[in-house]
């Protein structure tokens, strides 16, 4: 199955929740994680024989991972977060926009793709949080 | 006495005295040439029975003479011209045959598609800063305590501990206090607790889990909540077919539990895995494998508390070097046997043309009961059967010399009675065969230390599925003879895995157990050490140097605000000189070749028919004077229809692992 990996050689699977802790004076902003998606539990040889497409138009339309807000207006809002395929592209791309990661994805170890995750802290009261949350859209998986 | 020399002896000179004059003539008077004697059993002597006499012939000259002549008349001749005497017309009708072709192939492909989901949240936490707002209370900064994802860090006593052992829940603990007031305990049961630890700049999940057992301490005022990680309910609801992966384990119900589900069926799984399954602190599955990796801590002296350090090696009594695998596979051999056997009434010497008429006291059989003999032999089964018919009416002589006499039947009656009977019979016969692979695992370094030390046989029997009955009541199957013989071999993979894993693992009881507190001003000073199991550490002291694989830790933070990490680091090793390498291999299936005389013998192999029971079996098939009829089927050997077994030896030989683990007295 497609999933987030915390390390490049996909071995520690995401548990689902990134934890991060914020300074209330915002004085540790920004904070940047990496994040794997990939499929190695259907594909450990590496051979790149599944690949993953969006559903909606496969090999056509992006699959899209977009960063949802469970209660927009209040606490933490999706444009303190950037998504980027690359470190570099953290401070170009749109803060709180979605982001494409291919049209076909293989799976395999070496297919990985990186995820880069900047999130600019803008709440000051001391507070928990897990409003937001990364969503990607409905995809299809078919044999290569 | 000596003879006198004779004298006067005269020599004279031989001539001819008389001239014979000879010639040969024979003459060939008429005479007996060939005498025929036939012998009839000495009932008629010898005989002529024709002479052959030769006559002097006379030759006839005829002169050359005209002895037909032929006469031509001229006729009158018609000469048809060449002409067209008939006209073919040929029409070609449109014909085409096509031969059955595929004219579409349905091309199908399954895809899965999941629709959009969540691939992961963010938990957020603001902590206020000074001059901000207000500090956390009781808590250092260093530690976060989530209950259901609502920070109750200022809510919980400094102290906490999480534990994990190989193979084992993690656990945690956490002291609670409670406000005043009604307190419902029993609703901490079951809710997720997750503790973070700030370790280098970063803040780390340390335990995520549930809500174990809530305790009120009276004394204390306090709420203490024990906690696990629930691996074991949660590795049972894990799909098998991706730890089978993500493992490389194997299961089948020949040599583990049987019908195992659930966290059994893990449990079973991992017999066969050298390695541990757990999930990390963040609640990730992870499988780590027994060996040694590079190290993902390296420690040293400053990195260790200098009086928690203990070393603990594996007693002569825990290991094992050496175990037996005896796996036996059943199955029936198919054998097919055909026999043509026969019986026919005793005849008179009165024949015609080679056909004999029956004994003049023999009671003919019917047909119906000839042909019922040959479909009553138990066990084989008739291909075809035919009986012979009385023979038909005629002259018949008793002897050449005697008078012929007429024999008269009908049509009907031949038609009824039978005079021979002669069938074609098969048996289909399902023969046990047992073959045992007796299988020694062996690690040699280790025997060359320790003598050999055997560990619990480990033992399995496969039987087959296919029903013996149905080939030796129709012939016919739908299995292969050997129709596991792919589980046998999975079988032996898994047994053998299973005993590597013993040998391997009690090779491996040598344990170094330190503290992670690193001196003030060292790298890591006051933080935890944020290992999981089945990380590799090296560890360097002055006394101690190991190289080993994380099989316990231990998280701790104190009241008085100390924060160290108990390591427990299990190492392989043996000290042999000798140098093996891991063989271990599926071996053939023997083949099966001695009578098993422990095993029920088969019912007895000649088949009669038309005998009743207890009376003596006839060695030959016959028709009695009576028109009784017996038919005896040939014997089947005791080799091709008792349980044959057969038996094979295998060593198969594994390397135990050294890890670096010395001590240097100071």
């Amino acid at each position: 199955m497609w999933k987030f990996y915390t390390d490049s050689a996909c071995t520690t699977e995401f548990a689902g929740t990134l934890q991060l802790v914020h300074l209330a004076d915002l004085s540790d902003n920004p904070q940047d994680n990496i994040l794997y998606y990939a499929n190695v539990d259907e594909d450990p040889g590496d051979n790149q024989i599944i690949q993953q497409e969006a559903f909606s138009a496969p090999g056509t339309d992006p699959i899209a991972i977009s960063i949802v807000d469970a209660d927009v207006g209040n606490g933490h809002e999706t444009d303190e977060v950037t998504l980027a395929l690359t470190s570099g592209d953290l401070g170009t791309n749109t803060a709180g926009g979605s982001l494409e990661i291919g049209t076909t994805l293989l799976s395999g170890v070496s297919q990985a793709v990186e995820v880069h995750i900047r999130v600019e802290n803008a709440v000051t009261a001391p507070s928990t949080s897990t409003e937001l949350s990364l969503q990607i859209v409905s995809t299809v998986d078919s044999e290569v | 006495m000596a003879l006198a020399q004779p004298t006067g002896l005269r020599v004279q000179a031989l001539e001819p005295f008389a001239t014979l004059d000879q010639s040969v003539s024979r003459e060939n008077p008429a005479q007996t040439v060939v005498t025929l004697e036939q012998s009839t059993g000495g009932v008629r002597p010898a005989r002529t029975v024709a002479t052959l006499e030769q006559l002097s012939g006379y030759l006839r000259k005829t002169p050359a003479g005209t002895v037909a002549t032929l006469t031509q008349h001229a006729g009158n001749l018609r000469i048809n011209p060449a002409s067209t005497v008939a006209t073919l017309e040929q029409d070609v009708l449109f014909e085409r045959v096509n031969d059955p072709l595929t004219i579409a192939t349905l091309s199908q492909r399954v895809d899965r598609t999941t629709a959009a989901r969540t691939l992961g949240r963010l938990r957020q936490t603001v902590q206020a800063v000074a001059g901000a707002g207000p500090a956390p209370a009781a808590l250092p900064s260093h530690t976060l305590v989530f209950l259901d994802d609502a920070d109750i860090t200022d809510q919980c006593s400094p102290v906490t501990e999480i534990a994990a052992s190989e193979g084992d829940n993690r656990t945690a603990t956490v002291t609670l206090y409670p406000g005043s007031g009604p307190i419902n305990i029993t609703s901490y049961q079951g809710r997720s607790l997750d503790i973070l630890h700030r370790i280098g700049g970063n803040w780390q999940t340390a335990f995520n889990g549930t809500v174990d057992v809530p305790t009120y301490r009276r004394d204390s005022r306090t709420l203490q909540l024990r906690c696990s990680d629930l691996r074991g309910e949660r590795l049972g609801r894990e799909d098998q077919s991706r730890l089978k992966t993500l493992t490389g384990g194997l299961y089948s119900n020949v040599t583990q539990r049987e019908d195992a589900e659930g966290e059994q069926w893990v449990r079973e799984l991992m017999k066969t895995v050298e390695g541990s399954l757990d999930y990390t602190s963040a609640g990730a599955l992870r499988y780590r494998p027994w060996a040694v990796a590079a190290p993902r801590f390296t420690l040293e002296g400053g990195d260790i508390h200098h009086r928690e350090v203990s070393l603990e090696f594996a007693t002569r009594s825990e290991i094992i070097n050496r175990v037996p695998i005896s796996v036996a596979f059943r199955w029936y051999k198919r054998h097919t046997f055909t026999a043509n056997i026969g019986a026919g009434v005793g005849r008179s010497n009165a024949c015609k043309q080679g056909t004999c008429l029956p004994d003049p006291d023999q009671i003919l059989p019917t047909k119906e009961a000839a042909l019922g003999a040959a479909y009553n032999i138990a066990g084989w089964r008739v291909l075809t059967a035919t009986a012979g018919s009385p023979p038909a009416s005629g002259w018949y002589r008793y002897g050449v010399f005697n008078d012929k006499v007429l024999y008269g039947t009908t049509t009907a009656f031949r038609d009824t009675y039978a005079t021979a009977i002669n069938a074609t019979l098969i048996r289909y016969v399902s023969q046990g065969m047992r073959s045992t692979s007796n299988i020694s695992i062996e690690a040699p370094q280790s025997i060359d230390q320790f003598g050999a030390i055997d560990g619990s046989p480990l033992s399995f029997s496969i039987d087959t599925q296919v029903d013996p009955a149905v080939w030796e009541e129709t012939g016919c199957s739908t299995r292969a003879e050997q129709d596991r013989a792919a589980e046998r071999a999975t079988a032996i993979e898994i047994a053998e895995r299973m005993a590597a894993k013993q040998i391997r693992g009690s090779h491996r009881q040598n344990y170094a157990s330190f503290r992670y507190k690193p001196r003030t001003g060292r790298p890591g000073a006051g933080e935890l050490l944020p290992a999981e199991i089945g990380d590799t550490i090296s560890v360097t002291t002055d006394e101690v140097t190991a190289v080993g694989w994380v099989s316990e830790l231990q998280h701790t933070t104190t009241l008085a605000g100390d924060r160290y990490t108990d390591i427990k680091l299990a190492i392989s090793r043996v000290d042999s000189a000798v140098s093996v390498t891991d063989n271990l291999a599926v071996p053939a299936i023997a083949t099966p070749n001695t009578i098993n005389r422990e095993a029920q013998q088969a019912e007895a192999r000649t088949c009669v028919s038309d005998v009743e029971p207890g009376v003596d079996e006839p060695r030959t098939s016959e028709i009695a004077k009576d028109g009784s009829i017996t038919l005896v089927a040939p014997a089947i050997a005791a080799d091709k229809t008792d349980e044959l077994v057969g038996e094979s030896s295998h060593s198969y030989q594994i390397a135990i692992p050294v890890n670096t683990f010395t001590v240097e007295v100071p």
